[in-house]
């Protein structure tokens, strides 16, 4: 896949070539040229086209979540339940679609069991996570955790997404409901609870996202996105409030990690208008280097000056999935009904 | 937002390619890029210290993108690449419409961004205010005073305690001054935030001691525009008063465009003003 990157290159600068021919009387010639965005180790070209159906026989409504298998399909998950699911190859091309029974699907998470692959689908309107296997078939059902003693009915819990450890630990958290991060045992009984609605740094305001930072093996780390905060929480396994990564004026919503990178769908930004989205993307220290579709990132004194959109790509981006080759594929939620981006790292 | 459509501009360019037997082969082109001619600049985010002032305000303009340029007016004109070139905080002394946009030499200029920023003429702090219906509960700030109290809000109408809230179809307020006051504009400072529900209300009257004495009607409110604070000013005739009724009325219903179509859309107010 080496190839494709160069092979993008090699295209953007045979356009610069022509237009050093001297063809270049009405426009400037960088008008031609491949958008770059993003900023010094993480840029990407655009592919606005990828994963595009026809949208009467696979419609999608909100994209909001992608992983990608072990086989290297790309697996979305949208809340439109003629097809919950679309399972692409890395071109765009559709190899699979189920699912009609999610209609508040939401997030989707893969793990890999002793070799088997399973998908948890966090829904919103079901108030419930399944895990399912890639091709659909129901295995478990994690209804909404009466033993905790914190929810009155199961209205109360709306699970937004899902993180599964190394142990086969589940993590919930109810970002669109009470806030809580139910912690299960690899078979589906109660461990944990912790979180909650609040302004204190270990509560939440739409606790969207959640994922195991196993970056550093000795010092395993659970990442919550507290999106209305524009903050991303740093909890132990356990449960227990380490600190909070600040990024002002970014509503992040799932972390994801990739080599030693985090990747954050922004879905929006500055004053929180619509249509403000852009992408995150952190170092290994959890410092943003790369914002592409959004404003320089620049610190003074490790406070990050707040972030804004600046180039209009994007629209409201939920999730990002990232391949072997770091290319990213963009899922987007409340975005007329168009399929996920693909952006080539170049 | 112009994208998706690429494709055919891709085509055009191969048939210029091969037109000039440059060795390109656009069978391999299988994956069209997005060009940067089809990018749109973010607008200028505009921050001002205060939007109502006694004496001067302060603006800044910013879009941290490489290479953009950021030019402004201040005399309600479209902004073109000929505007004032933004380098440093914009001093305002009077009550003006800042309009801005974003340029860049390989992408496309931005909308404008726009705010108008008010010189406070005349103090209604000693003023007594009754308001009728009472606002939402969830949006009513300090309650009635917050709208005579020379504090504005931002367009996030959640944050701090300026904006008050009403899903009415009527809103009325009454002011009652010290002692009778030439007036000859009453401006009312209202939100549009479509996608919150939140619309300009469709029409403003004053009355005084049962006398209609201005009023004023927004023929745009139901169009799609982005979120914005607005002062409405309303031309009243001229004389000294010491009593105002203000009626605000909202459109019927949400307009078919919207998703919450027919249902009664909120009005927000922060501010009534008088000069």
């Amino acid at each position: 896949m080496i190839e494709r990157r160069n092979f993008i290159k090699k295209t953007g600068l045979a356009t610069a070539g022509l237009f050093s021919l001297g063809n270049t009387a009405a426009f400037p010639q960088n008008h031609f040229k491949d958008a770059v965005i993003g900023h010094g180790s993480h840029q990407y070209k655009i592919d606005l086209a990828w994963g595009e159906l026809n949208r009467k026989q696979f419609p999608v409504k909100d994209c909001h979540e992608m992983v990608q298998d072990s086989k290297g399909r790309i697996i979305l998950l949208t809340n439109h339940t003629q097809n919950n699911v679309l399972i692409y190859d890395k071109s765009g091309k559709l190899l699979d679609a189920w699912g009609k029974e999610y209609p508040g699907a939401h997030g989707l998470t893969l793990h890999d069991e002793n070799g088997t692959e399973f998908l948890y689908i966090a829904d919103n309107d079901r108030h419930e996570v399944i895990k399912t296997n890639l091709e659909g078939k129901v295995v478990q059902i994690f209804p909404y955790p009466k033993e905790t003693g914190k929810y009155e009915n199961k209205e109360a819990y709306i699970p937004t997404e899902t993180a599964i450890a190394a142990n086969g630990d589940l993590y919930v958290s109810d970002g669109y409901g009470s806030q809580y991060i139910i912690h299960y045992d690899s078979k589906g009984n109660l461990k944990n609870v912790f979180g909650g609605r609040g302004n204190e740094p270990h509560l939440f305001h739409n606790a969207h996202g959640i994922c195991i930072d196993d970056r550093d093996p000795k010092n395993i780390v659970v990442l919550v996105t507290a999106r209305q905060q524009n903050k991303l929480k740093r909890f132990t396994p356990e449960g227990d409030y380490i600190d909070s990564i600040d990024l002002p004026g970014a509503y992040i919503c799932r972390p994801v990690i990739h080599n030693k990178h985090i990747y954050l769908a922004t879905i929006w930004s500055g004053d929180g208008s619509e249509g403000t989205g852009f992408i995150s993307i952190l170092d290994e220290n959890n410092k943003l280097v790369s914002a592409p579709g959004g404003s320089t990132p620049i610190y003074n004194n490790e406070v990050l000056s707040p972030m804004h959109q600046t180039l209009r790509v994007f629209r409201h981006p939920h999730d990002v999935c990232v391949d072997e080759d770091e290319n990213l594929y963009v899922a987007q939620w409340n975005s007329w009904g168009t399929y996920p981006i693909k952006l080539y790292r170049v | 937002m112009a994208y998706r459509n690429h494709r055919g501009k891709i085509a055009l360019w191969c048939a210029i390619f091969m037109g000039l037997s440059i060795s390109v082969s656009c069978q391999t082109q299988e994956v069209a890029l997005l060009v940067n001619s089809k990018i749109v600049l973010a607008p200028p985010i505009i921050q001002i210290d205060s939007l109502l002032f006694k004496e001067s305000a302060s603006a800044t303009l910013q879009l941290r993108q490489e290479g953009a340029t950021l030019r402004y007016t201040l005399d309600g004109s479209d902004v073109s690449t000929s505007a004032a070139l933004y380098q440093s905080p914009i001093v305002l002394k009077e009550t003006v419409e800042l309009k801005a946009k974003a340029f860049h030499s390989d992408f496309q200029a931005s909308e404008t961004a726009a705010i108008t920023t008010r010189k406070v003429k005349s103090d209604l702090g000693a003023a007594e205010i009754q308001i009728q219906p009472n606002p939402s509960k969830t949006y009513s700030a300090s309650g009635r005073k917050t709208l005579i109290d020379g504090q504005k809000g931002s367009t996030n109408f959640r944050r701090g305690n300026f904006w008050l809230g009403f899903q009415e179809s009527e809103i009325l307020v009454s002011l009652s001054l010290e002692q009778p006051t030439k007036i000859n504009k009453v401006v009312v400072s209202v939100l549009n935030d479509q996608d919150s529900w939140i619309f300009l209300p469709q029409k403003l009257t004053v009355v005084s001691n049962g006398i209609s004495v201005g009023s004023k009607v927004l023929e745009n409110c139901a169009e799609k525009t982005s979120k914005q604070t607005k002062f409405v000013e309303v031309d009243i005739a001229p004389g000294a008063y010491s009593t105002l009724l203000l009626t605000l009325s909202a459109m019927e219903g949400i307009p078919e465009w919207h998703a919450g179509k027919g249902t009664p859309p909120w009005t927000f107010i922060d501010e009534i003003l008088i000069e």
